[in-house]
């Protein structure tokens, strides 16, 4: 792990860690800190483009306005983190459409009055963790913590696609969260719908889309049992959390399965606080998981207690022959 | 020195692209050219009739035929300047179809191309000398490659025409996929019911040597006499004395897979892996045995009621002549797991393959015939057929089509229907593809009389619910997500090269596609032959086929191994290196890079110790010419001299 004062990482927080998803930016701030993974954010950062830059307003600027990031944030820096995958995706299609054309590069250095930099290195929180920290080294820390739990690892579409230029893991079947919540202690059994579209920014002209989209994802979690699922994506998290009570209402259902972000189960993992995490600021509860992670905290303590206690028991029996 | 030089016009092949009249101009203004003409189709009779008139009318010592590739015309030329009188080898061909005329736009570029090629080609003949084969003796034995059903037919027809036939097959049994099978389509005939027949017959055959638990080692020599090493598996059971008695399997403490009903079920470390198995001999598999694993069990050769179990049992290696080898590996299924995700990559014990739902079905099944799921045990009521899974599917690497998953599904949705009379089956397509005699008429009877719902289109996701399984499809006829509640789900996963086919190609010296199906020698006209003089291809080692394909190509196969070895003798090809021995300065190199041990130390009457060519053995691939250090190998009818001299005409 990397010292914390050497910051080989620029950080690209973009509008939704700021506002509706601040317990994304807070958790991952965090256990980055936990960690020892240093995060400098871009000065004067601007929007990543979101949705209406490259697909409504037209001409390059989905392109420009992540250029202008990539070209701060590669001044000193090795690699570049997003944890939004809106924003990831983002960039990392305007890094793919400056390195195919030189007619976009040369617009983009008139743009900034200097020769644009954009070749720097662009992760995902999860590729960040994934490199920072091993499965063995987070077992080490987490001992077990979340043992018992189930968590449905969710990719939705933004991180992974198009395959070709995200690169990101498998497109068909990524799995890369998987082995860091294995080692929290906890299961991420195969969840079917991992890569199925949550409706994404329909939720805005066709609501009904998107509780249809993402019920079939809480509805398929909740049949096969799991405690939550874990994203990575703050429109994925809204639609399916903050809707969730739309979708329960619009379908009949009683649904509870609390939506997580990545950064805040390795928190949980790390011991962290639920309420720095912020765990409570979802809509859906998650009481009922940290409740089991309490229950299998005192159940592990009352072995401990047990274990040594029949050890001290055998020591002074050997203690006594000794004598 | 008088040459003649012919252009072919090949029809518009060659004259449209290659103004075959200026070829003409320029070879007559080359030296030593007597005679030049173009002809519109050499290869025809008034063409190779042209070709010997002009040799005998102006006594013409030397020929150039410009024309198509010499894969394809060079024996039928030798042919013609032999009839002519000249020795077959003064003739060279020169390539201006494939080379230049079918690759090229251009009139004047390609015009001057086949100049320079019929250039190259006249120098080179200039100092070709003539050449004569040999002959060597046949050895009159054959060996066949895999006992599945192309193996087992090739292998009967050629012993019936007398021959000796030795049948080596890797596995306990012989009998191959077809075994697996229950029923077979168009007819739903009993598959093993009428192949039984043939593996007993096999094995009964006075001409016919079964060598199961064995593989192919090493294969050298050429055609007419292959010396092949046989690797016969130590199963650590004396076949003489088993009876297939199976009391050993009954006893047996050890588990292990059951390959033959494709893991459907458990089958013991010692077994018969079915009850009509050829030969009726058990084998034991070592890395499932518990003696072997932990060192205590011997149950086995306690029970054992004829004494033969061995355990010191080792692998030994036979070496046997051969005259001709039949290739009838067969196939395998696609490994879908890896590729399928969305299918849940193996994790849903109730996502079957089409030959695991065989076993299923099948009375020598596992539940004797009783459609049990795995899950639970269960009779499925609604199951799901998904076609192409692994096949015409690029996005997996393999857009190869099958040639009999729509078949198969059609068939097995017809035996669900009748196995559980209250099922439904689905099945989703591509589109049907149902080409030989029947078959249409066979996928129909399904959709009508059987009741299968064919729905068009591709199913994007499985997933599980409530015990069963939600297949989420498109039916793009009517343009609709579908959705459907599936007990069981039948995956037509698609054909797959043999485990170990390439390294088998490669020791066998003869060449694979991209999927390690073995390539035959020409798709059209030389379908059962490889580009190796005497190995041959049966069945769907070289690509996916049906059963009846299977069966008319090990027929055609065993047509051609019979030809060969009517003949005694083998002409061989003159064109093989030889040694300058009194340059040669004894170093052996060549001897050690030659890949068919065709090199020899030989003593001249001085006491020197020099190299010397086995004509027989030798292919004339060249390599010892690379190899010798002061250049004194050299290969008839590619001597330096004739490189050099079509090196500088290019070059000029």
């Amino acid at each position: 792990m990397s010292d914390a004062s050497s910051s080989r990482y620029s950080y690209f927080p973009g509008c939704s860690l700021t506002s509706s998803a601040g317990e994304y930016d807070a958790s991952f701030r965090l256990v980055a800190k936990e960690l020892g993974i240093g995060l400098d954010e871009i000065p004067d950062w601007n929007c990543c483009g979101a949705s209406p830059a490259p697909h409504h307003w037209g001409g390059n600027l989905g392109v420009l306005l992540p250029a202008r990031n990539l070209h701060i944030a590669g001044y000193g820096h090795e690699a570049m983190v997003a944890p939004c995958a809106g924003c990831y995706n983002r960039h990392k299609n305007a890094q793919h459409e400056l390195s195919g054309s030189e007619e976009i590069r040369e617009q983009a250095t008139r743009v900034l009055r200097e020769p644009v930099r954009y070749e720097i290195e662009i992760l995902n929180l999860v590729e960040l963790f994934d490199r920072e920290v091993t499965p063995e080294a987070l077992a080490k820390r987490a001992q077990g913590r979340l043992a018992g739990l189930n968590f449905a690892t969710y990719y939705g579409c933004l991180l992974t696609r198009p395959a070709k230029i995200m690169n990101f893991d498998n497109a068909r079947n990524p799995v890369s969260m998987k082995p860091l919540l294995m080692a929290t202690g906890a299961n991420a059994d195969h969840f079917p719908f991992k890569s199925e579209c949550c409706g994404s920014y329909m939720g805005l002209a066709h609501k009904e889309i998107v509780l249809r989209a993402s019920r079939r994802i809480i509805d398929v979690a909740d049949g096969l049992g799991f405690d939550a699922i874990v994203t990575a994506c703050p429109l994925c998290h809204q639609n399916l959390d903050l809707r969730q009570g739309q979708i329960n209402k619009a379908f009949g259902t009683n649904i509870e399965m609390p939506i997580l972000y990545f950064s805040q189960v390795l928190g949980l993992a790390l011991g962290l606080n639920a309420d720095d995490l912020g765990i409570d600021s979802h809509i859906v509860s998650a009481r009922k998981l940290l409740a089991k992670i309490e229950q299998g905290a005192a159940e592990r303590t009352a072995r401990a207690a047990d274990a040594s206690g029949r050890g001290g028991a055998s020591q002074a029996v050997c203690a006594a022959g000794e004598a | 020195m008088r040459i003649g030089v012919f252009v072919c016009e090949c029809g518009t092949n060659i004259a449209a692209t290659v103004s075959t009249g200026k070829v003409v101009d320029a070879a007559l203004s080359m030296r030593d050219v007597l005679h030049a003409e173009s002809i519109q189709y050499t290869c025809s009779d008034p063409g190779q009739r042209a070709v010997i008139d002009a040799i005998q009318k102006k006594g013409l010592t030397r020929v150039v035929i410009a024309s198509c590739s010499p894969r394809m015309h060079e024996n039928t030329f030798r042919r013609t300047v032999g009839r002519a009188g000249l020795n077959a080898y003064m003739m060279e061909m020169v390539n201006i179809r494939e080379h230049c005329s079918w690759i090229h736009s251009d009139i004047d570029e390609a015009t001057d191309k086949a100049i320079d090629l019929m250039q190259k080609g006249v120098a080179r003949v200039r100092r070709q000398v003539p050449l004569h084969s040999t002959t060597v003796p046949v050895t009159k034995r054959v060996l066949v490659v895999g006992g599945g059903v192309a193996g087992i037919q090739a292998a009967l027809d050629i012993a019936d025409a007398g021959l000796p036939v030795t049948l080596v097959e890797r596995g306990p049994s012989i009998g191959g996929n077809m075994a697996r099978l229950d029923k077979t389509f168009p007819t739903l005939d009993c598959s093993s019911c009428i192949l039984t027949p043939r593996m007993v017959e096999a094995a009964q055959h006075e001409n016919i040597e079964l060598m199961v638990s064995s593989e192919v080692e090493q294969v050298r020599g050429y055609i007419g006499n292959f010396d092949v090493d046989i690797r016969r598996k130590a199963t650590c059971v004396d076949a003489e004395k088993c009876t297939g008695c199976m009391i050993c399997q009954e006893k047996c403490p050890g588990k292990a897979p059951d390959e033959f009903n494709a893991g459907v079920g458990q089958s013991k470390a010692i077994s018969i892996p079915f009850p009509q198995a050829v030969p009726l001999v058990a084998a034991l598999r070592k890395e499932h045995c518990r003696l072997f694993i932990k060192g205590k069990c011997s149950v086995c050769k306690k029970v054992c009621p004829a004494d033969a179990i061995d355990y010191e049992q080792e692998d030994r290696i036979e070496t046997e002549k051969f005259g001709a080898i039949v290739v009838a590996t067969g196939y395998e299924l696609f490994d879908w797991r890896e590729s399928y995700p969305d299918y849940g990559g193996g994790q849903y014990p109730d996502v079957v393959t089409a030959l695991q739902y065989e076993r299923m079905l099948s009375a020598s099944g596992p539940n004797g015939g009783h459609v049990q799921r795995p899950s639970d045990g269960k009779e499925p009521k609604n199951v799901v057929f998904i076609s192409c899974v692994g096949s015409r599917d690029e996005s997996v690497g393999r857009p190869l089509c099958c040639s009999v998953g729509c078949m198969y599904i059609a068939k097995q949705a017809i035996l669900t229907k009748e196995h559980i009379p209250d099922s439904q089956s689905y099945v989703f397509y591509i589109d049907i593809r149902a080409g030989g005699k029947g078959y249409e008429e066979f996928t129909r009877r399904a959709q009508r009389d059987f009741g299968a719902i064919y729905l068009r289109g591709r199913v994007g996701k499985i997933y599980p619910s409530n015990g069963n399984l939600v297949v989420m499809g498109t039916d793009t006829l009517s343009a609709e997500q579908v959705e459907i509640d599936a007990d069981l789900v039948v995956l037509a996963t698609g054909f797959a090269a043999a485990e170990g086919a390439g390294e088998l190609a490669r020791k066998l010296n003869i060449s694979y596609d991209q999927y390690e199906f073995f390539s035959e020698s020409h798709p059209k006209l030389r379908p059962v032959e490889t580009t190796t003089g005497g190995v041959f291809l049966a069945g769907a080692c070289q690509g996916p086929k049906d059963i009846p394909d299977t069966v008319a190509q090990a027929s055609a196969s065993a047509a051609k191994v019979i030809g060969l070895l009517s003949r005694g003798e083998l002409e061989t090809s003159p064109m093989v290196a030889a040694v300058n021995q009194m340059r040669c300065t004894g170093c052996f190199k060549c001897r050690d890079v030659c890949p068919y041990g065709a090199i020899e130390a030989v003593e001249l009457r001085d006491g020197r110790e020099v190299a010397n060519v086995i004509d027989s053995l030798c292919q004339g691939c060249g390599v010892c010419n690379v190899a010798c250090p002061p250049a004194v190998i050299s290969l008839k009818g590619y001597t330096d001299g004739q490189l050099i001299a079509e090196t500088m005409e290019l070059l000029r």
